[in-house]
């Protein structure tokens, strides 16, 4: 009963004596609950798995080792299995937020603004140098999990999230945890953290009609020269052509031997981490993350990615950006991520069922709910309010929970882990109190990694 | 042989990575062709049974036009309809090239990005809503300025129309936003306190010289809605000196010393290179000037220069011959009175039919402005082209003091006593001149960019509607479906 309590009431003043006594009670009940060999069953709920397997009504999952054991209507259960009954309730399986943006401190940011200098006591104006591109960030270095609204985002069901900034860098994937477990945890900040699953993460952008955050684009999926005629040549393709899979996909032989030779290390500086990234974007094994100011700068990315020919993209816009440049669209190697909710179109306020138009058009989407334009933190706990609104006025009900489950997690490649509740993959499931398409269905548990992190 | 071995050897690698990545990318999603790479096709289209006035060639009666690859593919009465065209029905209705606005800011660029002397080609922005207000008054390309760069004060026009500010808005762009409609109007003109109009100046024309503006950089964009490809049509179109930049006797010398300079550095310049080609060591000569100065000095760009009153017009008519230059006379407010001169000087002129200014104490026969200027121009023979009386579309276009009213200023020097086909090529075929565009745009001749806009009524009737705008042969603008202008059924 506590552990229920104390997440509502720790954010207000509260005498010291019992928040000690609340942090150790709920401590208590952590423990038992993470320890590794706990066994769950949730039983009489229906399910959607997202996976192959459909649909269940009345049926069972059962949770060892905080991955899914079994899923199905018949199962057996264990005996030493801690039952809980979900007569009623619906399962989804954890939603996966494809860009979750937290703006972590990131010290001394260049920024575009203007510098101020001081000469002979006169104040001068320096403007920076035009088109001077956004640093990369590795989130993992800069990762605090006392930034980010983690509860907002628990309560709305999200269970894994691609942590970015507004700027440019490397995302990490992580779960979100409720703070006030976060207080006990000795350690607070780097790519140790218990929040994080993935340090090294996909590469993501922001980007809009500027030269500074298109050469950021354009340089990344440049080709880097080749370096020098000696490292073409060591690249032997024969030894690569004939076998080891992994290597060979990634094949840019100028590159790999830029690694091994050094008499090449001049030419081809040792690989940061950003060029590695764009190495990987370029050959089709990652998607890259933009997230795009405008309409406009759709059309400029998509412009940029057409010239190469494995680079997959993902691109974060808002429904009126998308709407705005559906002509020809389909003809782009584009997956689209964007808010469940309504738009109108430009200049009349007629509403628009822009993921129903991006499908009908064959375009892949997938919904971020914790982006600006959403609504989840006003609708909670209702956070799928505004994609039930979505699926009543069109769009197809399995098309939008794929959008919030197993498409995000396909799109970071993560699909094994997580967005379907299927035997083996961790065990994330958002539990409503009726079907998850009513529009007042509230969230009342949230589960990650077989623990019970929100709800009772 | 050893480099042809390396060449087949890297050639099986891109085969191989080509196919291992092929075979992953089909187990996820399915691969989509890669072929169709243009979001609009350029389409094969027909416009039939419209009074076609081509500008340069006459009015085609119930004419024919054939629109291919966003270019005009014929013209006539008696054309046969290529089968894979999509046909048109204009009947009854008029059909002219598109408008040319001489000046124009705030739509279709990202004026913060333009701002910082940065590629236009990276600024564009095709989705720009008041796209859509310049389409509905029949512009379909002009000059757009913004200020140059670093720091170019606050004559950057405004920041499209930002409905949509990403789905992360900083605050920055929130701050761009609002202090948008504050950006509207450029130039020196003064904006009202209360309602945020320009004041249109009455005022006598003050003769006397302003600080040096900062010169302003120009560029080509088309209206081509929705598409990036072809929307920005020519950079480096002026040498500017608008804003009085040439104004007093200081700034003249300052200017008569830069193309002196910019004039040896290319004769340098061909000594160096007449030097190489005959096989001797020569080091390359540093340019002292800017390279708009050398565009200028070269006669590839015409220089344009603001001058309201007579004696400014002289000086700059005077100083052009002088320094063998091509001029544009921006805002010609006076240019009535010397209309003679001017036309002897074959200098082209940018005016505001509707700009009232009032003579000067004591020289009330010489100077201020008068609706019938047009008139005396085109029968002096100097060719004009008109600009509206601000650069921006603001309000959405109702204010009627914006870019928006550039077709009524041809229709004002109607009524000031200018032929109506002289009134439309101030629109069309002398700012394409002027902008060194006449052979892409401006008239409708075979060739030429299908930029045209289909009319309910005469080109210079203030009634008439654009009903329908091509842009580079694209629909890029339909008044039944865009509704920015009313729509109705006239009686």
């Amino acid at each position: 009963m506590n552990a229920r309590t104390c997440p509502s009431t720790i954010d207000r003043p509260i005498k010291h004596w019992f928040r000690t006594a609340c942090v150790s009670i709920l401590s208590m009940w952590c423990t038992a609950s993470a320890s590794g060999q706990d066994i769950v069953a949730l039983r009489n709920a229906s399910i959607e798995t997202m996976g192959p397997a459909g649909r269940f009504e009345r049926a069972t999952i059962v949770i060892e080792n905080g991955r899914i054991h079994s899923v199905g209507v018949d199962i057996p259960i264990p005996d030493r299995a801690r039952i809980i009954d979900l007569s009623g309730k619906s399962v989804l399986p954890g939603f996966v937020d494809p860009y979750f943006v937290v703006d972590f401190p990131l010290g001394a940011e260049p920024t575009q603004e203007p510098r101020t200098i001081t000469v002979r006591g006169r104040g001068f104006q320096v403007p920076q140098a035009a088109g001077t591109p956004a640093a990369f960030v590795k989130i993992a270095d800069v990762f605090d999990p006392r930034r980010g609204d983690w509860n907002s985002a628990l309560r709305s069901g999200i269970t894994t999230a691609n942590v970015v900034t507004r700027g440019y860098g490397q995302s990490v994937v992580a779960n979100p945890w409720p703070t006030v477990r976060l207080d006990m945890t000795p350690h607070l900040a780097g790519a140790g953290h218990p929040m994080i699953v993935e340090p090294n993460g996909r590469l993501f952008t922001a980007v809009t009609n500027d030269s500074a955050s298109l050469r950021t684009v354009r340089d990344g999926l440049a080709e880097p020269r080749p370096a020098g005629q000696g490292g073409g040549r060591r690249g032997a393709p024969g030894a690569r052509g004939g076998g080891s899979g992994d290597e060979g996909a990634a094949g840019r032989p100028a590159q790999d031997s830029g690694g091994t030779v050094p008499a090449n290390t001049d030419a081809t500086p040792s690989a940061s981490p950003s060029q590695e990234l764009w190495k990987s974007v370029r050959a089709g094994q990652q998607p890259l993350f933009v997230n795009a100011n405008n309409a406009a700068a759709i059309l400029y990315v998509l412009a940029e990615v057409q010239k190469t020919p494995n680079v997959q993209l993902a691109a974060v816009a808002s429904g009126g950006d998308w709407y705005l440049c559906l002509d020809g669209l389909a003809s782009y190697r584009v997956t689209a991520i964007l808010p469940p909710r309504l738009d109108t179109e430009p200049r009349n306020q007629t509403r628009v069922n822009v993921p129903k138009i991006l499908h009908e058009a064959g375009i892949e989407f997938a919904f971020s709910l914790s982006t600006a334009q959403s609504d989840y933190r006003n609708t909670l706990p209702n956070p799928l309010f505004p994609v039930s609104i979505l699926v009543k006025s069109g769009l197809q009900r399995t098309t939008a929970l794929e959008a919030l489950t197993i498409r995000p997690a396909r799109m970071l490649g993560i699909a094994d882990q997580v967005g379907s509740i299927e035997p083996g993959k961790r065990a994330d499931f958002v539990v409503f109190d009726a079907d998850p398409m009513d529009a007042t269905a509230e969230v009342i548990q949230v589960w990650v990694g077989g623990q019970l992190i929100h709800g009772e | 042989m050893c480099g042809s071995r390396t060449l087949r050897s890297s050639f099986v690698a891109l085969i191989v990575t080509a196919l291992l990545s092929d075979s992953a990318g089909a187990q996820d999603a399915a691969p989509k062709p890669n072929d169709q790479l243009v979001t609009n096709k350029p389409r094969v289209a027909a416009i039939v049974g419209a009074d076609i006035h081509t500008v340069t060639r006459g009015i085609v009666r119930n004419g024919t036009i054939i629109i291919r690859d966003g270019k005009i593919a014929e013209i006539g009465q008696r054309i046969e309809i290529p089968a894979d065209a999509e046909q048109v029905d204009a009947r009854g209705k008029v059909i002219v090239p598109g408008f040319i606005a001489m000046n124009m800011s705030g739509l279709g660029l990202q004026a913060r990005g333009a701002d910082r002397n940065e590629r236009f080609a990276d600024a564009l922005n095709p989705f720009d809503t008041n796209i859509k207000f310049a389409l509905g008054a029949g512009i379909t390309s002009g000059c757009i300025q913004v200020a140059g760069g670093g720091g170019g004060g606050r004559r950057g026009g405004r920041a499209p129309e930002a409905r949509f500010i990403g789905i992360d808005p900083d605050e920055e762009q929130l701050l761009a936003q609002g202090s948008a409609a504050e950006w509207d109007y450029g130039e020196s003109l003064p904006t009202c306190p209360c309602c945020g109009l320009t004041y249109l100046p009455l005022e006598p024309i003050d003769e006397s010289p302003q600080p040096t503006p900062q010169q302003r950089r120009q560029a080509v964009i088309k209206m081509s809605w929705g598409s990036l490809d072809g929307m920005l049509a020519k950079e480096n179109v002026f040498f500017d000196a608008t804003g009085g930049a040439l104004n007093g006797s200081l700034a003249q010398y300052q200017f008569r010393q830069q193309v002196a300079r910019a004039r040896e550095y290319l004769k340098a310049l061909a000594e160096h290179e007449a030097a190489v080609r005959a096989g001797q060591r020569s080091q390359p000569p540093r340019s002292p000037v800017t390279d708009d100065m050398l565009r200028l000095v070269k006669k590839e760009v015409p220089l344009r220069a603001s001058a309201e009153s007579v004696a400014q017009i002289r000086e700059l008519i005077a100083l052009a011959r002088e320094l063998d230059l091509r001029l544009v006379l921006d805002r010609a407010t006076e240019a009535w009175l010397i209309a003679d001169e001017i036309s002897a000087a074959g200098v082209p002129v940018v005016i505001t039919p509707r700009l009232q200014r009032t003579p000067r104490f004591g020289e009330e026969d010489r100077s201020g402005s008068f609706i019938e200027m047009p008139r005396i121009l085109e029968e002096a023979g100097v060719s004009f082209a008109v600009a509206a009386l601000a650069e921006a579309i603001s309000l959405n276009g109702i204010a009627g003091r914006d870019l928006s009213s550039l077709p009524l200023e041809a229709i004002f020097a109607v009524r000031g006593g200018a032929s109506e086909s002289k009134a439309l090529e101030a629109l069309t075929i002398v700012p394409a001149r002027l902008l060194g565009m006449d052979d892409r745009l401006g008239s409708l001749e075979v060739g030429k960019d299908a930029d045209l806009l289909i009319l309910d009524g005469q080109p210079m009737d203030y009634r008439a509607y654009v009903e329908v705008a091509y842009v580079n042969g694209r629909r890029v603008y339909d008044r039944r479906e865009d509704r920015v202008l009313p729509v109705f059924e006239r009686q």
